[in-house]
């Protein structure tokens, strides 16, 4: 008893669970603005198309007279109050019925365009390229009499036109792979009114059209021809459009042409294979022009349609949401005696725009009007490479990293992603997971010349309920994959050597205090180096240069204006010992980008020994005996570090004076290098008399100065035994420069 | 104890019970009322003012209905058509011609072609014989959303574009367009203006009678028995046959339709 009580109580709840629809989160859509464009003067069959948050709107249009004169376009934000931008697309000519512009959006954001010229029978087809204000040059792409109501759709750089002609077959024309083909023709005649095509992933493109006989037909592009499908039979139907999910799934509209019952009204046919259609009559009553259909990323299918509502033609629109069989209660436009409507929407389905032909002005205009309310995609990620940085330094990487922001997903649903360098993927392209919690993932590194710009195509899916997110976002990066820079660390003294003053320094810095300011380049007496870095050409910049000894945490210096030059200490600093002490320098660019070098510097400050000395000796310039060669003989100097073949200083401390002093460490002492002469004698060429001497300087005429030498290791620590004294008589005739004779 | 227990299933089953039918009622109440019901549409319009209801047609003004009548039509039913020869007045596709239907006892515009588009095209309805001189057509009308009336006389040609004719238009006061009313001459398909008037335009979704007169030199237009324009023609079109005038986009209908001499 008590069981079979419980299955009652379960079907009751079954009956009462059977009343309950899901309503939450849907709105009915709501009319936002309404305006007639002033110059669209004798508009025929006005287009709408948008990227982005971007609507642009197209038509031929009657500058003067009673034909069409102008393919025009306008634009304007999806939110915006009014018309921000229009332009001239190119010219035609015409008894407007028969002059009409088609738009389509591609999904890196070009507009293009196709439209008739009636009285020169063509077709003609131009592209506003991304970001420009400036229609391409227009190209024909048919010729022949009475091409009528282009249509056209764009799936990344595919590009599908359509047009009807009397008492023909439909014609197409596709431009793939850089070159156009067709015309293919569809296997039925068509009727004199407005066709639609659409494209979608993986190459799909599909027409529908009125037949001569009033059937609503379908024809799928296959690459070479179209096959063609009669939908309704033999029940007539016309005014059809048609739009493929971002699933692949076709969806396609029509009105019946009966006034009232069951063959009348908008009709909505939806195929997953587009060869077996299931069809529905959305709301009965007498329509007008065409029903236009369209599929968000989300699933949510858009109706837009005229009908006969409170005695006049109104403009409709509503959605319904994926999984949902209602629509939602339809808003209309606000204008009546509207005719040949047409949609697109826009911010992931956000938006919907209409544009239709208002009859209640003479001539007749575009009447734009923007509904609300539906959603929007739930699949969407905004991809954000190296975290949105402007570059990105790929050196001796593989991968990069992007990470996803502004998700748009249905939280406990499973996502993957796909991604594509350079153009939208495609199922080349594999997916791969995608987690919610950390939405990143790796992608390869693009092949890309150094330094130039590359673009990112992701695509999210929703794997719980199939949605692709439409179309693929993008992000753009610069590929910086070298330094291009440099950096060396010296003897703190060769830098100082250059400063013209360095009275300001501490005394063991201070060569005009009597520091020895030269030496090897790898040799420091003190626990300081000398760094410069600086940018040589590096596109991104370079960011920081770091210092470090065997694995030590390393000093980061950063650069100020591509550039560090200054003294800094030693790295590992505490632990600094006398000897050899190597130092990696690391220099990073602003991409990240990383390059390292070493070298050995040497850490000596232990002075060397002097134990003796052969006979030096002056030897006068031939030119001038100001200047001397002297040569030391069988000097023997020991240091702890430095050598040089069997020599053990680096050079020699050189201090002038015009007589004998019994101090000579107050003398001003200048550090010169020495050269080998052979195995036991090295020597200073050219050595001035007048070095180091204060002014004034002694006239010319026989004198002798006295020459005091001191011995240096490399690092610049001087021998502190008394120095060597060479005596050098000398007429001191300075340097003469013989300039040639002038001859006016 | 034994109480409690015997109890305890009759509550149940009375909860139970409850929910059962308040369940099965629900189901019932909002299941379709039989097979043969219309399926409830998927979408829902707004709310709108109903559709103004047609009312009776204007009577005939005493004293016409006993002239000399040279045709009349109330377009009773579909035969009422073989009188009447229907042209576009401006080039249109083999598909889209004017298309009109007696509907209801009334003419009725329905747009272009076997799909019933609308189309701005202008189409024009005649009646009569070219030796028709001086004579007065009259017709009621009925405008729902169209905008355009019109009235035809002493129309002469086989091509619509390059025939001669009186014509008047009067626009609705919802048609942005001035003037509201013209009375034009059109030779050989050129047009020139006899007429015009700025009036408010008539007023749509209600009857009126219109009425068109050549006598002469004299053409004059009265609208719901008020004269509109008068003109002078002094080289006048001499006869042709009568009409009545639209935009190829439906929502008129005509009735009464009549063409009497003094």
């Amino acid at each position: 008893m008590r069981r079979y009580i419980f299955v009652l109580a379960f079907l009751a709840l079954i009956g009462l669970s059977a009343q309950i629809r899901p309503v939450s989160g849907q709105s009915a859509p709501q009319r936002q603005l309404e305006f007639t464009i002033g110059n669209s003067n004798l508009t025929k069959y006005p287009s709408v198309t948008t990227y982005n948050d971007k609507v642009y709107i197209g038509s031929g249009i009657s500058t003067g007279g009673s034909l069409s004169t102008d393919a025009w376009s306008w634009s304007l934000g999806d939110q915006a109050s009014g018309i921000a931008w229009e332009s001239r697309i190119g010219g035609l000519s015409g008894q407007a019925n028969f002059s009409s512009v088609a738009l389509a959006s591609s999904s890196n954001g070009d507009i293009h365009a196709a439209w008739s010229s009636s009285n020169e029978s063509r077709i003609y087809y131009s592209r506003l390229p991304s970001g420009s204000q400036t229609w391409s040059p227009v190209i024909s792409i048919a010729s022949g009499r009475l091409m009528l109501y282009p249509q056209i759709a764009v799936y990344e750089s595919d590009v599908y036109i359509i047009w009807n002609q009397v008492d023909s077959p439909l014609s197409l024309r596709v431009y793939r792979n850089g070159s156009w083909s067709g015309p293919y023709y569809t296997q039925y005649q068509t009727y004199s009114v407005p066709a639609s095509v659409a494209a979608g992933p993986n190459g799909q493109a599909a027409i529908t059209y009125s037949t001569k006989d009033l059937a609503t037909a379908v024809a799928f592009f296959n690459g070479s021809g179209l096959s063609n499908l009669n939908l309704t039979g033999n029940v007539q139907g016309s005014d059809s459009s048609i739009a493929i999910g971002a699933n692949g799934k076709y969806y396609a509209a029509w009105r019946g042409l009966d006034s009232s019952g069951a063959f009348s009204g908008v009709f909505l046919g939806e195929s997953s294979n587009g060869v077996n259609w299931s069809s529905r009559q959305i709301v009965p009553g007498i329509i007008q022009g065409t029903v236009n259909v369209l599929v968000d990323g989300s699933g949510t299918v858009h109706l837009a349609w005229i009908a006969n509502a409170s005695g006049s033609l109104r403009g409709f629109y509503s959605y319904r949401l994926a999984g949902q069989s209602n629509f939602l209660t339809a808003a209309s436009t606000s204008t009546s005696l509207i005719f040949n409507s047409r949609l697109s929407i826009s911010s992931g389905g956000r938006y919907a725009h209409m544009v239709a032909e208002n009859f209640n002005i003479n001539p007749q205009k575009i009447l734009y009007t923007r509904f609300a309310g539906a959603p929007g995609t739930g699949v969407s990620a905004t991809p954000a490479i190296a975290g949105g940085a402007n570059s990105v330094g790929v050196k001796d990487k593989t991968t990069i990293s992007v990470s996803f922001t502004d998700l748009r997903v249905v939280q406990g649903n499973t996502y993957q992603v796909r991604w594509n360098w350079g153009a939208a993927p495609t199922d080349a392209n594999p997916w791969q997971a995608l987690s919610l919690t950390n939405p990143t993932i790796n992608v390869s590194v693009p092949s890309v010349a150094s330094c130039s710009s590359a673009t990112l195509y992701t695509q999210i899916k929703d794997v719980t309920t199939g949605v692709v997110e439409v179309p693929a976002k993008t992000d753009s990066v610069i590929i910086d994959s070298d330094v291009q820079a440099r950096a060396s660390i010296t003897n703190p003294y060769i830098a100082l050597a250059s400063l013209s003053n360095t009275d300001s320094l501490a005394a063991e810095l201070a060569l005009s205090k009597g520091a020895v300011g030269a030496g090897d380049p790898n040799h420091t007496r003190i626990a300081v180096v000398y760094l410069d870095a600086y940018n040589a050409g590096d596109c991104s910049g370079v960011s920081s240069v770091t210092l470090s000894h065997n694995g030590s945490s390393g000093e980061i210096y950063k650069l100020v204006n591509d550039r560090y030059q200054g003294l800094v200490p030693l790295p590992d600093l505490a632990n600094l010992e006398t000897g050899s002490w190597p130092v990696t320098i690391i220099i990073q660019d602003g991409a990240g980008n990383t390059q390292e070098t070493s070298v050995q510097m040497v850490f000596d400050d232990v002075v060397p020994s002097f134990t003796s000395a052969g006979i030096s000796n002056a030897t006068p310039n031939s030119q001038a005996d100001i200047l001397q060669d002297l040569t030391f003989p069988n000097v023997v100097v020991s240091d702890n570090i430095y050598r040089n073949g069997t020599r053990q200083f680096w050079g020699v401390w050189l201090a002038n004076s015009p007589s004998i002093v019994s101090n000579p460490s107050t003398l001003n002492w200048i550090a010169v290098p020495v050269e080998d002469v052979d195995a036991t004698t090295v020597r200073v060429r050219n050595w001035s008399l007048t070095a180091g001497l204060a002014e004034p300087l002694p006239t010319p005429g026989p004198r002798t100065t006295y020459i005091y030498v001191r011995f240096l290791d490399g690092a610049g620590n001087a021998t502190i035994a008394t120095p060597l004294r060479i005596d050098v008589p000398s007429n001191f005739n300075p340097v003469k420069v013989n300039l040639p004779a002038v001859m006016r | 104890m034994l109480k409690q227990s015997s109890r305890f299933p009759l509550m149940m089953s009375l909860i139970v019970g409850v929910l059962v039918l308040g369940g099965l009622g629900l189901v019932l109440t909002q299941a379709p009322q039989g097979a043969a019901q219309t399926p409830a549409p998927l979408v829902t319009y707004p709310d709108f003012p109903p559709t103004p209801t047609v009312g009776p047609n204007p009577t005939a003004p005493a004293g016409l209905a006993s002239s000399n009548v040279l045709f009349e039509s109330s377009f009773a039913d579909a035969s009422a058509l073989a009188a009447w020869q229907f042209v576009d007045q401006t080039y249109v596709l083999p598909d889209l011609t004017a298309a009109w239907e007696v509907r209801n006892g009334r003419l009725v515009q329905v747009g272009s072609g076997a799909a019933r588009n609308p189309s701005p095209n202008e189409a024009a309805a005649l009646v009569g014989d070219a030796t028709w001189q001086d004579y007065t057509i009259r017709t009621s009308f009925y405008d729902e959303y169209n905008g355009v009336v019109g009235l035809i006389a002493r129309y002469q040609g086989t091509e619509p574009t390059q025939s001669s004719y009186y014509r008047v238009r009067l626009f609705s006061t919802e048609y942005q367009v001035s003037p509201k009313v013209v009375l034009e001459k059109v030779v050989d398909g050129v047009v020139t203006t006899l007429a015009e008037a700025k009036t408010a335009g008539f007023t749509p979704r209600m009857w009126h009678t219109l009425e068109l007169s050549v006598q002469g030199t004299s053409v004059q237009v009265q609208l719901d028995g008020q004269m509109l324009v008068v003109a002078q023609d002094s080289n006048p079109l001499p006869s042709g046959r009568a009409g009545i005038f639209t935009f190829a986009i439906s929502g008129i209908f005509f009735d009464d339709v009549m063409v009497s001499i003094p």
